[in-house]
């Protein structure tokens, strides 16, 4: 009789209990990050590959890269941002900031990226025309200089008077 | 494809139109450069070393050093901080008061002090000779600086705010030095960005163990010194005229 009474008393606070639970394990109840996924419509590994094991494939190219000079593209971190990049409020792409590719699902997940302490954020074509490279000199003016004449967009920071809408303008 | 990607396309296929056109077919104007394929990893039948003819070699020009700045993006801001990748030496003879200019920096040797030290094993020499830092390992402890007679490594005090070049990692609390271009290199363009730079020619990349390369052939006919050769390291970096 006892034994029946506690049963249906646990099941009562069960039952009492489940909406609760089931509210805190919804991962919907949860902001899910807004990310930009850039150009291409597959990775170089299935997604689920890639979301669990990305920074092991990583870091084992690294060391190829470094220590051997092997330069394959596949799981090259340049490879990663040359893709994952999308263009911020000033137009220069990067994987960096929020709803980016890599900050946005890293701050989500609240593991801290260090790549980023050292690898340029930014695809090889706007970096090498950085502003660390002088205006006056040096191949990225150069290049820079070039695509400006022919009418081609060149990034805003490149040259600080050079605006937003004077590029639209170049672009039309 | 980005614009500069499609500008560039455009360029090189208008080029190449009108090369075909002017040439008898079958003759190349360039040889393709002769890279190691990507997955090749470097190999010790090579060995790069720069030749550097210091007679050549003009007082107060810095074209090397801009070259290497601007390659690698790195920064000079005139202090004892900075970057040490490469610097031009201005040498006085007291005797005669000739003066002799040459450009100074990491010599890749054979024995390199710094790989001796390094406690990490972030210091250490690639199978083509070239000597790197891995800074994913670098802790900056700054043994390397100490232990280079040739002053060639420095550190990155300052945060860098996501100014690198794509290709040339660099972060504060890391050692670093000149890489022989190592990205060009694996890439099969087989030159130095001071090489390329230098408007009279005084920098001459190649592969020392090739016998037919231009550097082996000129250091097998020429006299030639190793700074510090003393110390028996064996430079990748040669220079005449000194």
């Amino acid at each position: 009789m006892l034994a029946s009474w506690i049963k249906s008393a646990a099941l009562g606070i069960l039952v009492a209990l489940s909406p609760l639970a089931t509210a805190g394990g919804d991962a919907s109840s949860v902001p899910q990050p807004v990310i930009q996924k850039g150009k291409g419509d597959k990775c170089v590994e299935d997604t689920q590959v890639m979301r669990r094991e990305h920074m092991e494939r990583l870091e084992h190219h690294r060391d190829e890269t470094m220590r051997k000079g092997i330069r394959t593209t596949q799981y090259s971190l340049k490879n990663c941002i040359d893709c994952h990049a999308t263009p911020d409020e000033s137009g220069q792409r990067t994987v960096l900031g929020k709803d980016h590719f890599c900050q946005s699902c890293h701050a989500y997940a609240a593991v801290k990226i260090d790549c980023f302490e050292c690898h340029s954020s930014k695809p090889e074509g706007n970096a090498a025309m950085h502003p660390i490279v002088p205006a006056q000199s040096g191949p990225g003016a150069q290049t820079a200089a070039s695509m400006r004449h022919h009418g081609l967009s060149t990034p805003p920071s490149l040259n600080s008077s050079l605006s937003v809408k004077d590029i639209a303008g170049a672009l039309k | 494809m980005n614009n500069f990607e499609q500008y560039r396309r455009q360029f090189l296929g208008g080029a190449l139109a009108t090369a075909g056109a002017a040439l008898v077919p079958g003759l190349m104007l360039v040889e393709v450069a002769e890279g190691r394929a990507p997955e090749e990893p470097a190999s010790s039948n090579n060995r790069w070393g720069l030749l550097i003819d210091t007679t050549k070699c003009g007082n107060g020009c810095n074209e090397c050093v801009t070259a290497c700045s601007t390659e690698n993006g790195w920064e000079q801001k005139g202090g004892l901080q900075d970057p040490q990748w490469i610097r031009k030496v201005e040498l006085t003879n007291n005797n005669t008061g000739a003066k002799h200019s040459l450009p100074m920096m990491c010599q890749h040797c054979e024995h390199p002090p710094c790989v001796d030290v390094c406690p990490t094993g972030a210091s250490f020499k690639r199978d083509d000779g070239i000597v790197l830092v891995d800074r994913h390992i670098c802790i900056g402890c700054r043994y390397c600086m100490m232990a280079c007679p040739y002053k060639a490594r420095s550190l990155v005090h300052e945060d860098l705010h996501d100014t690198q070049v794509a290709h040339m990692p660099r972060g504060k609390g890391c050692v670093e030095s000149c890489t022989m271009c190592m990205h060009k290199i694996d890439a099969g363009e087989n030159t130095t960005a001071c090489a390329q730079a230098c408007p009279e020619q005084a920098i001459l990349f190649g592969d020392l163990n090739d016998a037919n390369s231009d550097i082996a052939q000129r250091l097998a006919t020429y006299a030639s010194k190793e700074v510090r050769a003393d110390l028996g390291l064996n430079t990748g970096v040669r220079y005449t005229g000194i």
